[in-house]
């Protein structure tokens, strides 16, 4: 099966029966394709356009409801502009898209706080994004404001609480035999994630005797092979850890419940 | 009965369910909505396959998990079909 591809407006036809990614690179790109009907468009994938005002005002006027990815390229500096998304959001699917880089932090407390479904793209994070990554988990996990799932602690922790989801590198919406990224630089072998991965624990990768290997499947380890994990499995380990929380919370309920329907049955019979 | 209508009889007893152990979870203060959705899964962001382009997604990245509500995780976009977190807004 193919990778889902992502086209450039030049690339895209409206009339195509297989499904694609518009990519969007300028204004009148977008709205262009704002106002095709294709039932093959999956969503737009919007970059580079958050500066642009006039771009989002059509995108916030009622008309097919095809779904938005927007890109916060600069997300230290760009997290106003996520206000005016909040129009948007209202007409058609909208979720932002964020480089996990120092300053981070600012555009994802912003894009939650207006409701806005959030992936962060972790890449290799240097130690500052680092501790701004801790700090937005503690917030996902715990904080009543949060009702958007931000990928890819969203993935992660429900892989964590014993339930069905996908792996880190699908999470993110970047295993290229899923997805047929258009910036992907890396061999676009199929299987390449398996063989990724099988390289790795070959050579004595950290990833060889990590407990979270299965589900991050040397992610980190890209572009950079050496990349230390050292910042990042104490983060794992929360999500674990949350997710092991988690099961016994529920296991509680499930007792309660257990209590509540026998009790329910005594009085009745 | 038609088809769709057995699936949804069949369904709703685990939504109901799956809401239940989501409030049991929030109704414990520590837990963030979207974190207890994680944890209970049925209501991934992506929804059911009811356009031969979802039902794609769903074959490709695992058919019945993530994309329509089995895992919890995963997916933000409502592509033409009823349920994710888009329509219950």
């Amino acid at each position: 099966m193919v990778p889902l591809p992502y086209l450039s407006a030049e690339e895209a036809d409206p009339l195509s029966a297989d499904p694609f990614v518009l990519v969007a690179r300028n204004a009148i790109e977008f709205c262009r394709w704002l106002a095709i009907e294709s039932t093959a468009l999956q969503w737009i994938q919007v970059e580079n356009l958050l500066d642009e005002p006039e771009a989002w005002a059509t995108a916030a006027r009622k008309g097919n409801d095809v779904a938005i990815d927007v890109i916060v390229s600069d997300p230290a500096s760009q997290y106003a502009a996520i206000y005016r998304l909040v129009d948007v959001r209202n007409v058609r699917p909208v979720r932002v898209t964020i480089p996990v880089v120092e300053g981070f932090l600012k555009s994802l407390r912003l894009a939650i706080s207006v409701h806005l479904p959030v992936r962060l793209l972790p890449g290799q994070p240097g130690p500052e994004a680092i501790g701004e990554l801790e700090e937005a988990l503690e917030y996902y996990l715990h904080d009543p404001m949060v009702e958007v799932p931000v990928e890819f602690f969203h993935s992660m922790l429900a892989l964590a609480r014993g339930g069905s989801g996908p792996e880190l590198w699908v999470a993110t919406e970047q295993d290229p035999d899923v997805f047929a990224l258009p910036d992907w630089t890396l061999p676009k072998d199929v299987g390449f994630v398996d063989q990724h991965i099988a390289r790795l624990v070959e050579a004595g990768a950290e990833c060889a005797t990590c407990s979270w290997k299965v589900v991050c499947r040397g992610y980190f380890k890209v572009p950079d092979p050496e990349y230390s994990c050292a910042g990042i499995i104490p983060l794992f380990d929360r999500i674990g850890r949350a997710g092991a929380e988690m099961k016994k919370d529920l296991a509680a309920y499930g007792s309660t419940n257990k209590a509540a329907t026998e009790g329910s049955i005594d009085e009745n019979s | 009965m038609s088809e769709e209508k057995n699936l949804e009889s069949e369904e709703k007893p685990e939504a109901s369910d799956a809401l239940q152990r989501r409030e049991f979870l929030g109704g414990m203060g520590k837990w963030s909505s979207a974190a207890t959705i994680a944890a209970v899964g049925g209501a991934a962001w992506i929804s059911s396959p009811g356009t031969a382009q979802a039902g794609w997604l769903n074959r490709r990245i695992g058919g019945g998990g993530w994309l329509n509500g089995g895992g919890g995780g995963g997916g933000w976009v409502n592509r033409r079909g009823g349920g994710g977190w888009i329509n219950r807004r």
